[in-house]
């Protein structure tokens, strides 16, 4: 079955889980045009059919794995997978969104998307080999971790090339921040959508496809993807990238101040010597690894040697981690952040909110809020690589004082009291990843304007993060320099940031990376990705009409929170950073002051500037008159 | 004067060493300072300090005794004991002379790659 445009399977799975039944559908053209595909996908079917009263975990939430029309095609870095549902963390909008090849798998089996709805009666697991599509019996792979439940499932049908999207045993559990695990151990982690997937007792989905993605143009298309490869091969940052990862920014980051220490408490760590990228290289790298199709290769096999944590092996060890579960809760220990790292994956969980949750329990142990009596018994001292561990397993399995936890930082402040709300860094709900809005101001109006919570990954403003004046002018003209490439500059910082975030929007639905060549070598823009849209789905795709559709999908995601309660006075980032100056690095002696940036921000937007809630004339202007009658706006 | 230099990876593999000192005259500027380095360094440590016309690489990420120096740092002037850290930049960029068949066609054609370009801005075809 074909949709009137290439680049799509044109089907894909509505697969209720209550009564077992699953059902190949039809890809609606319009479906495609306003949306395009991934996170795209996922937003409008949350909008259109989970409200306010549904609880995350209850079988009326709906949980969306999206493709795009580039992902699994010969673009670069197309291998991204979007995962959406509402988020159990958050209560609003959830998308996560992850590489390795499971994606492109799912489509080469013939499927654009799943989406499952309900709750089945045991644990199942759906096995997709291209048009045969089937629920399992899971129950003897519950209480798996996700590394021995992908094994099984591989060795069950003798198939080692099977992709999965697995959760742990923290998903089982209903862990809030309980991640995806997705072939080849990269993670959908945020928003707590693995909890989603444990909620509907599905373990795991399975696919192995034999298709190739149709094309509009295949010449054109082939030609695209060849110079896009050269380009990335000749961006002046590709040697670091590639040697790498996200690891090689965490020297550069701690300069800068915008590496959170102490639960936020500093912006640089000491010992970040450490715990850098060349300490990780030295220490533990084995070889380069690879998403689907990627040039870049910003993926890296590890593993320790020798030591206490000796013959751990893993991949994808990010900035993020080396974050979390080092200079958050101030531990230079190598080995065992990648053995939390490891420990996190197999368990299901997400690094950046499981460090979190931890480094906050270690201030409020330091500030006496927290005692043994809350604990049981456990001494939550800062940099205590044992205890860190234990409570990782125990948030994992909600055992103890992990339960309490494996609520996420907002939930745990507001069940502990005692002022433990002052300590959660959170921006509804979300646990604040490892950057600090006062190092660079575009990264603190990103985490609250973000549509799922705290998050840099929306924006993603990569320009002014070091000052990338040259970019900034050939993006954005030169009367917006200097300020725009100043990272502790204000003004201009909402345009980026709005920019940020509709080409992110399109970047996610499409099935593109942002770690490629979007965003952090910031070589492909508006234009590239216009042309490749064009090229692969055959819609005429102009630059504007691209820029409306990622403008739209950011506008419903809003929509969907505004939905659920959300107004201006939810865009907040917690108290420390507006109050408490940044004591070291670049950023010494800075506070961040978000609310002329919210206003400047909001009148780009076309959104109300009081409340936060996007004008009926935006949302008309964008074709989301609905919107404008279910938030009843004037 | 003496100043002491840290490189940071990628630079590090570059000069072969993370930190050294280096004898300038005083109150060298920084552009000098890096332009010294320059040219009594390897050449693929030449190629991230400066850009084709000897200017300081966009791609540089330089702090003056812990301070980010952006856009101000060809106006920088050191003192004796001053520390400069260097750094490849966290975002690349697009390079319109690196630019393929897409790249030139765009930039031929006029396209407004700014985010805040108005009018009907489109993408131009191979097949024209």
């Amino acid at each position: 079955m074909t949709t009137k445009y290439e680049g799509y399977t044109g089907t894909w799975l509505h697969v209720d889980l209550t009564s077992g039944r699953i059902e190949p559908r039809e890809l609606d053209p319009s479906l495609a045009e306003g949306y395009l595909g991934g996170n795209g996908f996922g937003s409008h079917l949350l909008w259109e059919r989970v409200g306010p009263g549904v609880d995350p975990l209850a079988p009326e939430n709906i949980l969306v794995f999206a493709t795009g029309p580039l992902c699994g095609t010969g673009m670069p870095t197309s291998g991204r997978v979007a995962v959406v549902a509402k988020s159990p963390l958050t209560g609003i909008y959830g998308d996560s969104n992850a590489g390795g090849h499971f994606g492109p798998e799912l489509k080469s089996a013939g499927w654009d998307m799943i989406v499952f709805t309900g709750r089945a009666a045991h644990p199942v697991y759906l096995h997709i080999m291209d048009r045969q599509v089937e629920l399992r019996d899971a129950r003897d792979l519950w209480g798996l971790t996700t590394s021995r439940a992908e094994e099984a499932i591989r060795n069950a049908w003798g198939d080692d090339k099977i992709k999965t999207a697995i959760i742990g045993p923290a998903g089982e559990h209903l862990v809030r921040f309980a991640g995806i695990q997705v072939t080849s151990q990269r993670s959908a982690a945020r928003c707590g959508l693995g909890a989603v997937m444990g909620s509907k007792n599905l373990k795991a989905i399975a696919a192995r496809g034999h298709c190739k993605v149709p094309l509009a143009d295949p010449d054109r298309f082939r030609d695209l993807a060849r110079d896009f490869r050269r380009r990335l091969r000749e961006n002046p940052i590709y040697p670091a990238v590639h040697r790498h990862g996200t690891p090689g920014i965490v020297a550069l980051m701690n300069a800068l101040g915008r590496f959170p220490t102490k639960n936020f408490q500093m912006g640089s760590y000491d010992e970040v010597d450490r715990i850098d990228a060349d300490a990780l290289e030295a220490r533990a790298f084995v070889r380069h690894m690879a998403c689907y199709n990627c040039p870049v290769a910003c993926d890296k096999l590890y593993r320790l040697p020798d030591g206490r944590y000796a013959g751990t092996e893993l991949h994808s060890v990010e900035y993020e981690t080396l974050n979390s579960f080092g200079a958050a809760i101030l531990n230079p220990d190598l080995d065992s952040i990648l053995y939390a790292n490891q420990l996190c994956d197999d368990l299901g969980l997400d690094t950046i909110s499981a460090g979190r949750v931890i480094s906050f329990a270690m201030e409020l142990w330091e500030k006496g809020i927290l005692t043994p009596a809350d604990t049981g018994g456990l001494a939550l001292e800062w940099g205590d690589v044992e205890t860190t561990l234990q409570l990782v397993e125990m948030i994992a399995h909600r055992k103890g004082f992990g339960d309490l936890l494996a609520d996420g930082v907002r939930e745990a402040a507001a069940a502990i009291g005692r002022g433990a709300e002052e300590y959660a860094m959170h921006v509804k709900g979300m646990e604040i990843p490892a950057q600090d809005g006062r190092a660079q101001r575009s990264m603190g109006l990103a985490h609250v304007t973000s549509t799922r919570g705290a998050d840099h990954l929306k924006a993603f403003p990569t320009i002014d993060e070091t000052g990338n004046p040259e970019e900034a002018r050939r993006r954005y003209g030169e009367e917006y320099l200097p300020e725009l490439a100043d990272p502790l500059a204000t003004r201009y910082k909402p345009m980026l940031v709005k920019d940020g975030e509709d080409f992110g929007a399109v970047i996610d639905s499409a099935g593109l990376c942002k770690s490629g060549g979007t965003f952090v070598m910031a070589e492909l823009y508006w234009p590239d990705i216009a042309e490749a849209m064009e090229a692969a789905t055959g819609m005429e795709m102009t630059v504007e009409r691209l820029k409306r559709i990622g403008e739209r999908i950011y506008n419903l995601q809003r929509c969907y929170d505004v939905w659920h309660g959300i107004t201006r006075a939810d865009d907040v980032l917690p108290r420390r950073f507006s109050h408490e100056p940044s004591p070291s690095g670049n950023a010494k002696g800075q506070v961040i002051d978000l609310e002329p940036m919210l206003d400047e921000y909001f009148t780009l937007r076309g959104w109300d500037v009081s409340t936060g809630r996007p004008t009926a004339e935006t949302l008309h202007r964008l074709g989301l008159a609905d919107a404008v009658e279910r938030l009843n706006l004037p | 004067m003496n100043i002491s230099v840290r490189y940071h990876t990628p630079l590090r593999w570059a000069r072969g060493l993370a930190n050294e000192t280096v004898t300038l005259p005083t109150d060298a500027s920084l552009v000098a300072a890096l332009k010294h380095l320059a040219e009594n360094n390897p050449s693929a440590l030449r190629g991230m300090l400066l850009g084709p016309e000897g200017e300081i690489s966009p791609h540089l990420v330089v702090f003056h005794n812990d301070s980010l120096a952006a856009a101000e740092r060809n106006a920088v002037t050191l003192n004796d004991g001053d520390e400069l850290r260097l750094f490849l930049a966290v975002s690349g960029g697009h390079d319109w002379d690196r630019a393929g068949a897409c790249g030139r066609k765009q930039k031929e054609s006029g396209v407004d790659l700014r985010a805040e370009g108005d009018g009907e801005t489109r993408n131009t075809r191979s097949s024209g």
